[in-house]
């Protein structure tokens, strides 16, 4: 008996993974290109130029990167897939003076525009990004939800392609007032439902995306290999002193979030264990009272911001263990990079870290715990733990490897049409058909974010 | 002129000591007759309560009926709309003790408008809404039964609270006993002095914590014979000069269980749900996330309809009725939204606190 379920596809997919025939004969025509043969296709005379495909990328601070993850990522996606598309990126003008703008960066044409990239005039900015990028552009990589409002127009009344990451949950940041939560908490839904793909850098937020919306998110995290391993010179060795002890380092915003008291809490209890941490301590109260607390202990060195690469990672790829409190946010670029580096990683606890490191990496909930943690591991398995990190960040954590996995993501925007749903497509089907043909079983699946 | 006051004030004291009276005596008698509210399922008390307010208020206004002429006409010349009353009181006592379906409720529902409006009183203007005066007597039928009925289970779904629709309904009262007096319908303003008075004795029982609860006999019977009088009174403002900023009036204090009712109804419609379905939407259910305190709840949701009141009355000064509507129903909509969205939110991110808890490993 075939259960006749034939009324309720469009077409007939088999598995996910199966070719489109229309990619197929793309693909013959260009593998014909290259032979340099001339093209007997029955349905045109003339040879197809190969064309690049345009993308746009929207919601950075700007090229080059010099602020945070989103911008990095932009620089290494320019880098490794200008060959393959003319890509064009936007700016913000208010980071880029005038003199060191550049007209093009790395292949990629830039376009600067008068506004903010972060904060509320990050609304203006995406919108008119996005507006011009409309002529520029057959698929745009929005990065951050603050324009979403726009996709649905989009998608009414062109063709272009819209591929959204989702910047961790940011609705829940208590960063935020609560007009600007209510509106990315809108904005959110709008970009995950208007767009043709949307990018959590987690598996945890695609949990999320997968329960709120019951679409799939695709999960790109981000690469890491832009920092290296650097032997300090004679001259850091004086300007840092404790390069020549071992010690733990933790680099990131000085937010409550990010767990920095309890962290300096705990090592203030051990003073046989040296902690540096480089962060930006004057940027809020939380953080100017931290520095002043801990001022007087020998053991904890609080540095302020380090922008210079090669010095940050001189102080980064020299220490024992890295410590990491970051409790919101999904995969956070810094963690990715000490794992990079082949440090052993101790990280707070929640989800989002567990997954970045592969359930492999020692956690805390609290002081008491990473006190445990610190005292009681051997050098040895510090040693252990960071080859496992480091492997786990060559398999995962390379440009070459996300640049291609967004290259897909492009290719694949350009053809498909609808997202897919968190259910199959059996499990789609009214409930009404699957009990005529017996097999309403299917509809009481385990989705794989219920535990 | 005194001797009105001195007879008004009077009634006013002895109702209110009646229907005291009559609710201690009733409370004995539910526990004999099972006439009480077992806690359980979404609902929102602890203990069992019994289910007397309606009786009591009801019995009383009966009562002191027999004793006041001028009470006992009115309800001699309005007889079917109080034959009507009685039914839906009757039908909503039986609902209590053994539950009725949903259909048979509303066709005696129906049944009830439908004598009320084929005796006369019915909406025969539309006072200027969307452009519309005088309508035609096939659609005054039709409006007149859905008013009653819509506002009658209005009513009933906002009685969730200890006190809410009691003091709603003490103000909805109140406003149309103020304008019974402007409008000279002496015998109107009698029917909500007692009613006022009733509703008092049992806010004393009913305010948090509540020792009784006035069930569905107690809301719907309001409901219905406020939205009685209000068209009564409706009737006897078309001839007035101000006929328009008198139905905005009636129609602001009639807003807030309406509109509660109707955005629910709504909500659940869009979401796939059936409109009946149970679940925690309403005014009161979205305020008692912020506030446990059912007194401050009650407040807010009076405040509010005494706001939309005076917010109708100085909007009708100079938009036209429409837009004054539109606009007060605007007001309590983004309330209820802003309110809605707080509460989606603190959910998600309870779920999500969930979500990032794992296991220690």
């Amino acid at each position: 008996m075939i259960p006749k379920f034939g009324k309720h596809f469009s077409y007939l997919e088999t598995t996910r993974l199966s070719p489109n025939p229309k990619t197929l004969n793309n693909k013959t025509l260009d593998t014909n290109l290259k032979r340099g043969t001339l093209l007997a296709h029955p349905f045109s005379n003339t040879i197809k130029m190969k064309k690049k495909n345009k993308l746009a990328i929207i919601g950075t601070v700007g090229l080059p990167a010099c602020y945070g993850g989103f911008e990095t990522l932009a620089e290494h996606l320019v880098e490794h897939t200008a060959k393959d598309y003319d890509i064009t990126v936007y700016c913000s003008g208010k980071k880029y003076p005038k003199e060191e703008r550049q007209a093009t960066y790395k292949g990629a044409k830039l376009k600067f525009l008068p506004f903010d990239a972060n904060g509320v005039q990050s609304i203006i900015y995406d919108t008119l990004s996005i507006l011009h990028a409309l002529f520029t552009a057959d698929v745009m990589l929005v990065l951050g939800v603050a324009g979403a409002w726009i996709f649905p127009f989009i998608r009414l009344f062109t063709n272009k392609k819209i591929i959204v990451s989702i910047d961790g949950i940011e609705w829940k940041r208590d960063k935020w007032n609560k007009f600007a939560k209510w509106y990315l908490w809108w904005a959110e839904s709008i970009a995950v439902n208007y767009s043709h793909i949307d990018i959590s850098d987690n598996e945890s937020i695609q949990n999320y995306t997968a329960q709120r919306y019951g679409s799939l998110s695709q999960i790109i995290e981000y690469g890491a290999d832009h920092t290296m391993k650097v032997k300090p010179t004679v001259s850091d060795k004086k300007q840092y002193p404790f390069l020549q002890k071992t010690y733990a380092f933790k680099v990131c915003r000085i937010e409550p979030e990010n767990n920095v008291h309890v962290i300096l809490e705990s090592f203030a209890t051990m003073q046989k264990y040296t902690l540096v941490i480089v962060g930006n301590w004057n940027i809020n109260e939380y953080g100017r009272k931290l520095k002043a607390d801990y001022a007087d202990y020998d053991n904890i060195i609080l540095l302020d911001p380090i922008y210079n690469q090669r010095q940050l990672d001189v102080l980064r790829s020299n220490a024992m263990v890295y410590v990491h409190g970051h409790s919101a946010g999904g995969t956070n670029p810094s963690l990715v990079e000490a794992m990079y580096l082949g440090l052993p990683v101790i990280a707070f606890g929640v989800s989002y870290n567990r997954t970045t490191t592969g359930h492999r990496a020692l956690y805390f909930g609290n002081q008491e715990e990473l006190i445990t943690i610190i005292e009681n591991t051997s050098v040895r398995d510090l040693a252990k733990l960071g080859k496992v990190m480091k492997s786990i960040a060559d398999r995962r954590y390379t440009w070459e490897i996300i640049a291609s996995k967004y290259n897909y993501l492009v290719q694949r925007a350009l053809k498909s049409k609808n997202k897919e749903n968190v259910k199959s497509k059996i499990a789609q089907i009214p409930n009404t058909s699957l009990l005529q043909n017996k097999v309403a079983h299917l509809n009481n699946q385990k989705l794989f974010f219920e535990n | 002129m005194e001797n009105i006051v001195l007879q008004s004030i009077s009634t006013f004291i002895s109702t209110t000591l009646l229907t005291g009276l009559l609710i201690h005596i009733y409370i004995v008698l539910s526990k004999k007759i099972g006439l009480v509210d077992q806690p359980g399922n979404r609902k929102i008390h602890q203990q069992s309560t019994p289910l007397v307010g309606g009786l009591a208020i009801f019995t009383a206004f009966t009562i002191v009926a027999f004793f006041h002429s001028s009470l006992l006409l009115t309800i001699l010349i309005y007889q079917q709309s109080f034959i009507a009353l009685a039914l839906i009181f009757l039908m909503s006592i039986y609902d209590d003790r053994f539950d009725l379906s949903a259909k048979l409720r509303l066709l005696i529902q129906i049944a009830a408008a439908f004598l009320v409006t084929h005796s006369g009183v019915r909406i025969e203007s539309m006072f200027g809404l969307f452009g519309i005066h005088e309508i035609p007597l096939a659609i005054q039928y039709i409006i007149t039964i859905l008013v009653l009925v819509g506002s009658t289970n209005a009513f009933n779904l906002i009685d969730g609270i200890d006190g809410l629709a009691g003091s709603i309904g003490l103000v909805t009262t109140l406003l149309l006993a103020g304008i019974a007096l402007s409008l000279n319908q002496q015998r109107i303003f009698i029917v909500c002095l007692t009613l006022s008075a009733t509703l008092i004795a049992f806010l004393k029982f009913n305010l948090y914590p509540a020792k009784i609860f006035m069930g569905d006999a107690g809301s719907m019977t309001l409901g219905f014979l406020l939205t009685t009088l209000s068209i009564i009174l409706l009737q006897a403002a078309m001839q007035h000069t101000n006929s328009q900023s008198i139905f905005i009036l009636i129609a602001s204090g009639l807003l807030v269980p309406v509109i509660d009712a109707l955005r629910v109804f709504l909500k659940r419609f869009s979401k796939g749900y059936s409109i009946l379905a149970a679940d925690k939407s309403h005014l009161h259910h979205l305020l008692l996330n912020n506030k446990k305190n059912h007194a401050k709840i009650v407040f807010s949701i009076v405040a509010l309809q005494l706001a939309l009141m005076l917010i109708g009355i100085i909007l009708s000064a100079i938009f036209s009725s429409t837009l004054v509507i539109l606009s007060l129903i605007l007001i309590q909509v983004v309330l209820s939204k802003w309110l809605m969205i707080n509460q989606t939110l603190a959910e998600w991110q309870i779920q999500l606190q969930q979500n990032e808890k794992v296991l220690n490993s």
